[in-house]
């Protein structure tokens, strides 16, 4: 229950970068490098269970309470297809809005905060690996590449039946 | 330029909060003659618009109150109602009516009314 | 969605609210309440649905509306007189104006000659009371400016929608509109009343310079010395003349519309010589001073007709004189006339009416606001965490904690109470009373008589008893299948009653009332009970019941909710419509409530429903299924037994089967369903047993069963989407989610399993 950060409406366009520029938050699912744009960060919470949703895809963990409401938990590592995440009391939950909805995705840890130039955001190349289909460009940070991870993507195709 | 729309009916409420504020008013509502006194007893409006017919204080009843508080002598009441006959617009204007709006209401006229009655 | 169209919204969702008040205040009236209130509430009513009829043009509605106000009007102040005859023309009419409104909202059109006989009714009876055919003073729809000359009032445009255009409207002077370059020239000299009603003359000028080129000059020869001088005396007076080729008499007369009787205009038009040079000064002080002075070749009678009309002469102005007959009769009364409102000027007996019902609504009617639903739903979410944040609390308060902090203890214990009663308060602002449906009720019964062509008469209890809103939207439509059952099936013909001695007139009761956490509703009649053997007859027949399946007499009313059952051997056009009373149970069940009927042969049939308070706290049994939570509503569960216990057996097609008292019961494994590993011990697990849609029963396995508890449902959908089987979810006490079993959809989706 233990929030690390509380971001709830605290960032808006204006703060979040200029014209030119995007900020993201940047998270780690082993050696690989993912990232948001702040914007759409709500809040940041430590792993605490989720109590499991039954005939959901294998990537879906459950769903928690966040201040009343109930909220999917979507575990990255499992999405990105590298199998269930171990989760410890150390891994994060990473709460974000997509259109009215709000989720969270389970990702290893938070890294970093990055101001990237627009420009700088590549297109994903063409293929049919997992990353086309769910990351929404790429850019490159301290030499190494980031995922911007396309939301909409990734909460799609939930139900077992679908 | 602050007008307080006194009506019963949450239609012409409406009709009158979207013509006013098209032409550049802000709008407080009331559902009755008190309600209205209420608003009045701790805002300041420029204009008062108040149906007659309404349940608990009708707009007759409405605005001999508002006059006899001497703070909104002065303060415009256009009187909206249906009736035109006479009985009704005699009766608010004795009771210290400005002038008058007659339902159906064109938003033009609306304005051109007030126009006649605010600066 | 245009502004129009959200007008239009807001228009019938006011009018639905109206009809509904309406419906309430003529119940009250057929049963012989003829009060002021009630009057005057009714009249309210039909007149804001008129003035929002005229705003959309809905011509038909209005002059329906107009003539019934008209009546009502009538009615209120003593002309007419309210004979049962009456009523009954009025119960008549409510119903076609709801029919007028409906008719608006779907844009169809009605047949020409609907509600024709009613608006003759209406007219007839005015016109006998006035002498003269209201018509003549059917003046609601002519324009802005209503003609003052009693030979022009004759225009009947009821039907017309109102002009608005200041060009279009016709000359309400009936002074021929002189165009022309040439000038006029306006003495205007206000009377202080003129101030005190908040006109101003300088808007009145500004106003007076879109019309034309305007020279404006002030008179200051009354002005006193200083120290004479009053700060609130009227001491200034204009001249003024405008010219250009648009000035005419009308519209110089519009601009000063709003002040006429309280200043004086002298008007001269173009090469007319002004008749005073100097105003009387006796005449401004003088506030009865004839307000209008037209210098013109025929001086219109009505122009010195003082703008106050006196209270005696209002009913000669209602019963169609015209002014001029009345500034004759009026003229000697003039000089006792004051200036300041009269307020006692009003017609006597509407006025009384007026105020008294005024201040008893202003002593008897609640203050209310009107909030947004989802505000308040906001406040019912809160307190549902406070009230889990709470539980937790207590739920974490060892005893060594508690030996500990006493007074933590106590503010703990505080806290709870404090908490249970702000629940029930945030759950009483949701809670309406029942008579919004029970209202709709007495139209049913209405339209059920006369079609039925038995008699019958409508008793209505507790319809104050409160509920939540959510609960009270899905009543209606069991509510009217249940007494349409009644009056179709259950009362009796008129001559059969006789023979079985009863009275002619069948009675349908229809009551609530509050049982600990449950409303009760009950619909009883004291027709001719439900006939069994034909039923049970039905029911074989049709394969609901099986040849050799013995049922007790309540078991064979039950079948009367069964699906798709009906006992009327044809669709009768009340009843039928394709859907029996099991949409009455299915309903109901949604919303956690239960249906029960039971008959007395010969004396009628009582249904009854029982319902929950409040939709938005669950009572729920908490089970486990794969180390996970799951709730499923208590409303729903049967009983609860082992596993080890239970009778199970296999379908010859291998589904899994619960015998339970002579009932075959298809069984649902949770853990099967939803998926999820199990490692309890089969004979260790339990079996819920619920009531599904119809009557039909489930047998739910579970792991454990864990407790019962209230709980605050919230929605899965809001975040993620619709899982099958799952009816949301709700927050446990340790602030873990659990989710809540939708008893239906698990056993309709492994129905279709198993059929694939």
């Amino acid at each position: 229950m233990e929030a690390l950060e509380t971001r709830d409406h605290a960032y808006d366009g204006t703060e979040a970068g200029t014209a030119n520029t995007i900020q993201l938050i940047a998270f780690s699912i082993g050696e690989q490098v993912y990232g948001v744009e702040i914007t759409t960060v709500r809040e940041i919470r430590a792993w605490n269970g989720a109590t499991p949703l039954p005939r959901t895809r294998e990537f879906v963990r459950g769903v928690i309470n966040l201040r009343g409401t109930i909220v999917p938990i979507f575990d990255l590592r499992a999405r990105f297809g590298d199998g269930l995440t171990e989760t410890t009391k150390n891994h994060v939950v990473v709460v974000m809005s997509v259109g009215e909805k709000w989720v969270g995705v389970l990702v290893d840890a938070v890294s970093d905060i990055l101001t990237i130039p627009r420009n700088d955001v590549h297109a994903v190349p063409e293929g049919d690996s997992m990353d086309a289909e769910l990351l929404s460009g790429i850019v490159t940070h301290d030499e190494k590449m980031v995922g911007l991870i396309d939301l909409q993507a990734i909460v799609s195709g939930v139900s077992m039946d679908a | 330029m602050r007008v307080l729309t006194v009506d019963d009916s949450r239609t012409i409420l409406a009709m009158l909060q979207h013509t006013l504020t098209g032409a550049g008013f802000e709008v407080l509502q009331a559902a009755d003659g008190q309600q209205g006194l209420d608003v009045l007893n701790y805002e300041d409006v420029d204009l008062v618009i108040t149906d007659i017919n309404m349940p608990v204080m009708d707009g007759i009843e409405f605005i001999k109150n508002v006059r006899a508080t001497g703070r909104h002598q002065s303060l415009p009441i256009l009187i909206l109602t249906t009736e035109t006959s006479q009985e009704k617009r005699e009766q608010g204007k004795a009771a210290g009516g400005t002038g008058w709006i007659v339902k159906p209401f064109d938003p033009e006229k609306l304005i051109s009314v007030i126009k006649r009655v605010v600066h | 969605m245009s502004d129009l169209d959200e007008f239009r919204a807001t228009y019938f969702d006011e009018c639905a609210e109206l009809l509904l008040e309406l419906e309430e205040q003529f119940a009250e009236i057929e049963d012989g309440d003829r009060s002021a209130d009630r009057l005057n509430a009714v009249f309210r009513a039909i007149h804001s649905i008129k003035g929002g009829a005229g705003a959309f043009n809905f011509t038909r509605l209005v002059e329906f509306a107009h003539n019934f106000e008209t009546l009502l009007d009538h009615v209120r102040d003593g002309r007419v007189e309210m004979t049962e005859d009456v009523a009954s023309l009025c119960l008549r009419s409510n119903d076609i104006v709801a029919d007028f409104v409906a008719a608006a909202r779907e844009e169809r059109e009605l047949d020409a000659d609907y509600g024709a006989e009613e608006l003759a009714r209406f007219k007839s009876i005015c016109e006998d009371e006035d002498d003269e055919p209201m018509e003549e003073f059917d003046i609601d729809f002519t324009p802005v400016m209503v003609d003052l000359d009693g030979d022009k009032a004759e225009t009947d445009d009821a039907a017309e929608p109102i002009a608005l255009d200041p060009d279009e409207l016709p000359d309400s002077f009936d002074v021929p509109p002189m165009g022309g370059e040439g000038e006029w020239r306006l003495k205007f000299t206000p009377y202080s009343q003129l101030y005190e009603r908040a006109n101003d003359p300088l808007l009145l000028f500004r106003e007076l310079t879109t019309i034309g080129e305007v020279n404006i000059e002030a008179r200051l020869t009354e002005l006193p010395e200083l120290t004479a001088f009053e700060a609130f005396g009227v001491y200034c007076s204009w001249d003024i003349s405008i010219s250009g080729k648009d000035v005419t008499e009308a519209r110089i007369r519009e601009v000063f519309e709003f002040v006429e009787g309280d200043c004086e205009i002298i008007l001269t038009g173009p090469g007319e010589v002004p008749a005073f040079d100097i105003p009387d000064p006796s005449l401004s002080a003088m506030a009865d001073a004839p307000p209008l002075v037209v210098e013109d070749d025929e001086p219109t009678p009505e122009a010195s007709a003082p703008a106050d009309v006196p209270a005696a002469e209002e009913e000669a102005l209602d019963a169609g004189l015209s002014f001029a007959d009345l500034a004759a009769e009026l003229a000697p009364a003039k000089p006792e006339k004051p200036a300041k409102p009269e307020p006692e000027r009003e017609p006597a007996s509407a006025q009384a009416q007026d105020s008294s019902a005024s201040a008893s609504a202003k002593t008897a009617t609640v203050q209310s606001i009107r909030v947004d639903l989802d505000k308040v739903d906001r406040v019912v979410n809160m307190v549902g965490e406070l009230v889990i944040t709470q539980s937790m609390l207590t739920q974490q308060m060892d005893d060594n904690l508690k030996s500990r902090y006493q007074e933590l203890v106590r503010g703990v214990e505080v806290l709870a109470q404090t908490t249970r009663g702000l629940q029930d308060a945030v759950m009483a602002i949701r809670a309406q009373p029942v008579k919004s449906v029970f209202s709709r009720m007495p139209r049913l019964v209405r339209e059920l008589s006369t079609k039925t062509g038995k008699s019958i008469r409508l008793e209505m209890v507790g319809e104050h008893t409160e509920i939540d809103k959510t609960i009270i939207e899905q009543l209606s439509d069991p509510l009217t299948h249940m007494i349409r059952n009644s009056a179709d099936h259950g009362i009796e013909k008129p001559e059969k009653r006789l023979a079985a001695g009863k009275p002619e007139q069948g009675i349908i009761r229809l009551s609530a009332e509050q049982a600990g956490g449950s409303i009760l509703i009950t619909v009883q009649d004291d027709g001719a009970g439900i006939n069994r053997e034909r039923v049970l007859q039905l029911a074989r027949d049709r394969g609901v019941v099986g040849p050799d399946q013995q049922l007790t007499d309540e078991q064979i009313d039950e079948l009367i909710f069964a699906p798709g059952f009906s006992t009327a051997e044809a669709l009768s056009d009340i009843s039928g419509r394709g859907v029996g009373m099991d949409v009455v149970i299915s309903n109901i069940k949604k919303i956690g409530g239960s249906v029960h009927v039971r008959s007395w042969p010969g004396n009628g049939t009582r249904m009854q429903l029982r319902l929950p308070l409040t939709l938005a706290v669950l009572d729920v049994m908490l089970v486990q299924v794969s180390d996970s939570p799951y709730v499923i509503p208590l409303s729903s569960i049967v009983e609860t037994l082992q596993s080890r216990r239970a009778d199970f057996g296999v379908t010859p097609s291998g589904r899994r089967v619960l015998q339970v008292r002579g009932e075959y019961v298809q069984v649902v494994d949770l853990a099967t369903r939803f998926e999820l590993p199990t490692s309890a011990d089969e004979e260790e697990r339990f079996v819920v047993l619920c009531e599904a849609d119809g009557d039909s029963k489930v047998a739910v396995v579970v792991d454990d069963i864990i407790g019962q508890q209230q709980v605050v449902i919230k929605s899965l959908e809001e975040n993620f989407e619709r899982i099958e089987g799952i009816a949301g979810g709700t927050i446990l006490g340790d602030g873990s989610v659990a989710l809540i079993v939708d008893v239906q959809g698990v056993r309709h989706t492994t129905e279709q399993k198993s059929a694939a």
